[in-house]
């Protein structure tokens, strides 16, 4: 019986490594070597070596790097990208972004300043200088 | 020296003999122990130790290892499983599917140490620990009809730590489950690529917003939990009841010898 319990919650995991559910709060720091997906809350830096998804009912309040990031729902920090960032209509970001593409979609909003990157050889996340 | 500890209460307890015979055509040879009581198996595996015994395998499911490596984790001895009984997930993880295949590898045994987990520094797990809050007894009703209580969630608050990861997580959990190894099993999982991944592997139920039917999953990675509830949380190491408390858990790199196949 246990184990049939096991098999029936993992059938809805997700592909992304590490997956914030919708109603869970957390605060700190993920360093995620795959893909990251919020659908809840997170307080705190989020450094994904590959990408990161805000889900449309997710809530980042702090700082996100990752590889590609796409953003549904609300992002209260900067984003730095290293490849596309990708905001869609539910999405809201109120932060400065970096990317080397950003595409925003109708209804997508984003408050901050912008700063559109070169390509670099090594592709490492690097964090945006902002003229103040 | 192989020395071979058989459950006799395990279903396909029947199989002895023919577990023997098998074994004495592979010629592989061993000492044979009938394990007729859980407490037995500690003083056993004491024993072996004592006697340097190269291999204790074990003949039955999940429950009989998990008692067996609370003595022999972190000790120079090699753990086979030869499967038999309800549960055996250990097994399955190293790719050993039935009683033959258990057999067979012990003629050229190919060793590898793996990881296990560590339940507040004192028990430990070789594959997963389940923790839940709910009541599992039913009640009767009107002393006629029994009823299972109805899922109950239970807030809890997990501090995880890992490399460069350290972060509180608060939800209202119906259940949670713990592993060594990436859960659900990767296609061509083998253990061998496991080992050098030092991380728990957290994946939490909690209560679904709104009208869902489904509960929320959360997963997330570490190498150490501690877990806190303001309720009781009932704890399930490989399938053995392991008390109820606010607990720590931690990954145990590398501290089991196990035998598995080429």
């Amino acid at each position: 019986m246990p184990f049939f319990k096991k098999r029936t919650m993992l059938s809805q995991v997700q592909h992304a490594e590490t997956i914030v559910g919708v109603g869970v709060n957390l605060s700190g720091r993920i360093d995620a070597k795959q893909d990251i997906q919020v659908n809840g809350t997170f307080t705190g830096e989020i450094v994904a070596e590959r990408d990161a998804i805000i889900g449309d009912r997710g809530e980042v309040n702090g700082p996100i790097s990752a590889k590609n990031i796409t953003v549904a729902g609300t992002v209260n920090g900067d984003i730095n990208v290293v490849n596309e960032l990708d905001l869609l209509p539910s999405g809201k970001i109120f932060g400065n972004i970096s990317a080397k593409v950003l595409s925003i979609k109708p209804g997508g909003i984003l408050n901050g300043k912008c700063v559109m990157h070169a390509e670099t050889k090594d592709q490492k996340i690097v964090k945006p200088t902002y003229e103040t | 020296m192989n020395l071979f500890l058989f459950n006799p209460s395990a279903k396909k307890a029947k199989l002895k003999n023919k577990i023997i015979d098998y074994l004495n055509h592979l010629k592989v040879p061993g000492e044979f122990i009938d394990i007729r009581k859980k407490e037995d198996i500690a003083k056993v595996a004491k024993e072996a130790l004592e006697k340097k015994v190269k291999n204790i395998i074990v003949i039955g499911g999940d429950g009989m290892v998990n008692r067996l490596i609370q003595v022999i984790a972190k000790e120079n001895v090699n753990l086979g499983i030869i499967p038999i009984g309800e549960t055996n997930f250990l097994a399955h993880i190293l790719k050993i599917n039935d009683w033959k295949k258990g057999c067979e590898i012990l003629k050229n045994p190919k060793v590898v140490p793996i990881n296990l987990g560590l339940i507040s520094k004192e028990k430990y797990f070789t594959s997963s620990i389940e923790i839940e809050g709910k009541d599992q007894q039913s009640k009767k009703f009107l002393g006629i009809f029994s009823r299972k209580n109805k899922s109950k969630y239970y807030p809890v608050t997990l501090s995880v730590e890992g490399d460069n990861t350290k972060f509180k997580l608060q939800t209202n959990m119906s259940s949670l489950i713990i592993t060594t190894i990436p859960l659900p099993l990767p296609k061509n999982f083998k253990i061998e690529d496991a080992i050098d991944d030092q991380e728990l592997k957290i994946i939490i139920k909690s209560k679904p917003e709104h009208k869902s039917r489904f509960d929320e999953i959360t997963t997330v990675k570490g190498k150490k939990i501690e877990i806190e509830s303001k309720g009781p949380l009932y704890i399930k190491a490989d399938g053995e009841h392991s008390g109820k408390a606010s607990v720590d858990i931690e990954i145990a790199p590398k501290c089991l010898n196990v035998i598995i196949p080429e």
